[in-house]
């Protein structure tokens, strides 16, 4: 009977363990965007601003991004933009003073970034599943490790 | 429905900035580089630089960067503020930009960001594919039109300019009243490459060759009742400047990341019609960088090589056929000195460079390098020494820099 309790208690653990180990990471834009969805190529070109603009559109985009030390910002572009941070600081700094456009705007907490991306209708940003929202729509969704 | 929403407020000014603060030594005495002498001195590798940047629409954008360097190659105090960016863009579409104004020509992998160390693994970029005598050239103040594209997993962004600039180097006045190119630029997975090619008119004026010139005048008076003499003795200083000289620069990079390397290399490759004071250059550089967790160990070899034109030269031996060596000592003394002063501009050099950066801090490096040089042929490559009929020797550059953005 013990044996039976603790096998059941080591598997709910386990379980959780690995439900916390993978997490969907959503990106997000204002619910009046008419864009539907977007490739993984167009979430990692809009997020390096090689492409400035919605797809398809003429409407530039308002990238925001979460602190360079949180755990969805680390995530999002190892996982999804596949640049390590090392070389992603470089290629920002490249970019900002290469006169090529701005950076995302960088927000604190998720609950601010859904706050922003739900007031600005260029906006253009990302969280975990776990943050999203009504007030904002989900574009491209990814499960990462 | 009502869009009520606000969208991004365009019209807000973004700044920005940069700054180095670098130190460096030179192994030997009585030669200088960049501002480098055998004491420390701080002026090469420190700048500092501000940028401005505003959105107006969707479309219309404002740029402006005022750059402040220790040397700047010219006899400006060190920290002449210089407008370096001043650049208005119309975004034609998601992917293609047309710009006019003042921007860096794309000659190089690192052309954009020449003063942003932080952008760049070394504590300044090889010397060997960035020539320091180019860097008048820099800029341009015109018009250029790019495009992005993807092919699948290629990203490629291409580049067209035209328009004209002016400077200054070590005394040389240089204008290129029209130039062009093109530059593309490719990423794919962890590989990049880069081809760049760009046309010159360029007007080199050089006015400490005064006194030589003056020699040849007098000269061509004392000389006057020798018949051809005159002529052949004016076409000498005829050639210590240029007008519309065509020069063609050409070059080629690549970087590749695998694991925790990364490697690059640059090549350039630069020429000149053979005719007054002109030149052709050939250089490269291959770097290997390794990335522990914020500590960036890196090696660096090149090769430079700067060929003169001969037409100075064979002017002079065509004098030499008129009034010959020997019928004047006077004479014959400024045609030893003409030929040992453009003799200088032949320039051959290898060089490796190990270093060492560090990321202490997300918008900050630390980076200590030092740079072996090992002149050939007699030459001091870049650098020059208090004497110029002076053999180079090899030496050796101690350098250091802590690069911030912010």
């Amino acid at each position: 009977m013990n044996h039976y309790i603790y096998k059941v208690i080591y598997l709910t653990l386990g379980m959780s363990l690995a439900v916390l180990a993978k997490a969907d990471l959503a990106v997000i834009v204002h619910p009046n965007n008419p864009i539907k969805s977007l490739s993984h190529k167009d979430v990692q070109r809009l997020f390096l601003g090689r492409s400035l603009m919605f797809p398809s559109t003429e409407t530039k985009i308002y990238a925001i991004d979460h602190k360079e030390n949180s755990q969805v910002y680390s995530r999002f572009y190892t996982n999804v933009i596949k640049m390590n941070s090392n070389k992603l600081k470089k290629y920002r700094a490249y970019y900002l003073f290469s006169g090529k456009g701005r950076l995302p705007l960088i927000l604190d907490k998720p609950a601010d970034v859904i706050d922003r991306v739900a007031a600005t209708e260029n906006s253009i940003s990302y969280v975990h599943s776990s943050d999203i929202s009504d007030r904002v729509k989900v574009v491209f969704i990814m499960t990462t490790k | 429905m009502i869009f009520s929403m606000p969208s991004f407020s365009f019209g807000e000014v973004e700044f920005s900035g940069f700054a180095s603060i670098g130190a460096g030594r030179l192994q030997y005495e009585n030669v200088r580089y960049i501002d480098f002498t055998d004491e420390w001195s701080f002026n090469s590798d420190s700048v500092v630089g501000l940028q401005a940047q505003i959105e107006f629409s969707d479309r219309w954008s404002l740029i402006a960067q005022v750059v402040a360097n220790g040397y700047d190659y010219t006899d400006n105090a060190p920290f002449t503020p210089n407008l370096e960016w001043l650049v208005l863009g119309y975004q034609l579409n998601a992917n293609t930009q047309l710009r006019f104004g003042r921007f860096r020509a794309p000659q190089y992998r690192y052309s954009t960001t020449l003063e942003v160390g932080y952008t760049y693994q070394w504590v300044r970029p090889s010397q060997n594919a960035y020539p320091l005598f180019f860097s008048p050239f820099r800029g341009v103040d015109g018009i250029d039109i790019s495009h992005n594209v993807s092919y699948d997993d290629v990203d490629v962004g291409y580049q067209l300019f035209v328009g004209q600039t002016e400077g200054e180097y070590e005394g040389t006045e240089v204008d290129a009243e029209l130039t062009y190119g093109g530059n593309v630029f490719a990423t794919w997975s962890n590989f990049s490459a880069r081809i760049s090619a760009q046309q010159f008119k360029i007007s080199v004026n050089y006015p400490d060759f005064a006194p030589l010139v003056a020699g040849y005048k007098a000269f061509a008076d004392v000389y006057s009742g020798t018949p051809g003499a005159e002529d052949a003795l004016l076409l000498i200083p005829a050639s210590f400047s240029t007008k519309s000289q065509n020069v063609s620069y050409f070059s080629v990079g690549f970087s590749y990341e695998v694991d925790r390397w990364v490697f690059s290399s640059e090549v350039l490759n630069l020429r000149s019609e053979d005719r007054n004071f002109a030149n052709d250059a050939d250089g490269y550089y291959i770097s290997a960088a390794y990335q522990f967790k914020d500590v960036s160990p890196y090696i660096m070899i090149g090769e430079y090589h700067n060929r003169f034109s001969k037409d100075i030269k064979n002017k002079v031996i065509a004098s030499e056929s008129v009034i010959a060596v020997g019928v004047d000592p006077a004479l014959d003394g400024l045609r030893a000195q003409t030929l040992s002063t453009f003799e200088f501009f032949n320039v051959d050099q290898e060089t490796i460079t190990l270093g060492i950066r560090y990321d202490f801090h997300p918008k900050a490096d630390f980076k200590i390098e030092v740079e072996y040089f090992n002149f050939l042929n007699g030459s001091y490559g870049n650098m020059y020494p208090d004497d110029i009929t002076d053999k180079g020797r090899d030496t050796i550059l101690t350098s250091f820099v802590i690069d911030v953005v912010f």
